[in-house]
């Protein structure tokens, strides 16, 4: 999958518009990043890429481009 | 002085025998005189479980309680290997945190499977004359997601509500037979349940929850000392209704 396909992903579960994600986003600036989009997020990793995502490591992402690394 | 929750010459089926709240109940109502027939899908956690067991007579099945067509077939299977059934205990469950955009319904339909259609399937074929002795207790664990669930868990939450729904229909038309049904409405209890779903949290979200059950996390030997009330005489005026035990969750 493109990293431009990854960004759609999560623009699409963040419900923001295309184009508003960029590797370089930071994530606690993000008002939608919330306790919500913590479990759409893991729900995601196991519906698209098959990885079992926990609360420990969502900690871990700071940016968007932890979360694209992750995706792997 | 007699035990009032003796469970002498009782026989019961518990489902989601090999982990949490129904190893517990597996262990305290053996230990109280029933025999215990356990069933979930794994063995080996089975036969573990099966050699803490005090007393004899107890049996194992190893099953899938996700096909719902071949119940039938294992309870028949149970009864004349074991005797016809006094009780049956449903603690087999599964939860799935989903927020709505991420919905499927076969996600829903699975979860439904184990949670509901399997103990609806149970009831059904244990209120057969030839599967029970002329009188029974039935208990199935609901949650108090079933009336305050939290978000993404819509699905888990009406599973519930599935059960307690029907718990209080069929306690009328069980009544004739004898039969009790009785739900527990548990609040979060120290099981692999609970890790799996802690895992899926932030610290402030936790902290959260366990402000809302301000008694503290349930251990599930204390859900195992009500099941066995139920199950016994102690309790043979309580039917239809959701025993709630939630650490002060709901209030
Ligand atoms: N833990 C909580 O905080 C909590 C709160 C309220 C209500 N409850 C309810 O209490 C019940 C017991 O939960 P628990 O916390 O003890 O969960 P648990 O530790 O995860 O145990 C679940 C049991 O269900 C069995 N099971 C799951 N899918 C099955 C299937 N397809 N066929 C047969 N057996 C299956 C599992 O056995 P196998 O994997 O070997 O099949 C296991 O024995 C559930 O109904 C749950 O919804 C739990």
């Amino acid at each position: 999958m493109s990293e431009k396909e990854k960004l759609a992903l999560l623009e699409d579960m963040f419900e923001l518009d295309e184009g508003d994600l960029s590797a370089d986003t930071v994530l606690d600036e993000l008002d939608e990043w919330d306790s919500m989009s913590k479990l759409s997020l893991i729900v995601l990793m196991s519906d698209e890429f098959e990885k079992k995502l926990t609360g420990d490591t969502i900690m871990t992402f700071k940016t968007v481009g932890d979360i694209l690394n992750y995706m792997g | 002085m007699n035990n009032i929750l003796n469970l002498k010459n009782k026989t019961v089926l518990v489902t989601g025998a090999s982990d949490g709240v129904g190893e517990s109940v597996c262990k305290l109502i053996s230990n109280l005189g029933a025999r215990v027939i356990m069933v979930a899908r794994r063995e080996e956690k089975l036969r573990d479980i099966y050699k803490m067991l005090d007393g004899d007579g107890h049996a194992c099945y190893s099953f899938d309680l996700s096909n719902i067509d071949e119940i039938e077939l294992l309870v028949k299977k149970i009864v004349s290997e074991n005797g016809k059934l006094d009780g049956i205990v449903h603690c087999a469950g599964v939860a799935v945190a989903r927020p709505l955009r991420q919905m499927k319904y076969q996600v829903i339909h699975e979860l439904m499977l184990v949670n509901f259609y399997s103990y609806f399937e149970l009831v059904r074929v244990f209120s057969k004359k030839c599967n029970n002795n002329g009188s029974g207790s039935i208990v199935v664990m609901s949650s108090v997601s079933a009336r305050s669930g939290d978000k993404a868990q819509s699905a888990y939450a009406a599973s519930k509500a599935a059960i307690e729904g029907s718990v209080n229909v069929l306690a009328k038309e069980l009544a004739d037979k004898n039969i009790r049904i009785n739900a527990i409405t548990a609040g979060m209890i120290k099981t692999r349940m609970f890790e799996n779903f802690l895992n899926r949290y932030d610290e402030n979200s936790i902290e959260q929850l366990y402000n809302k059950q301000y008694l503290g996390v349930i251990d599930k030997e204390n859900i195992a000392y009500a099941v066995a009330y139920l199950l016994s005489d102690a309790s043979k005026f309580i039917t239809g209704t959701g025993l709630v035990i939630d650490g002060g969750y709901l209030t």
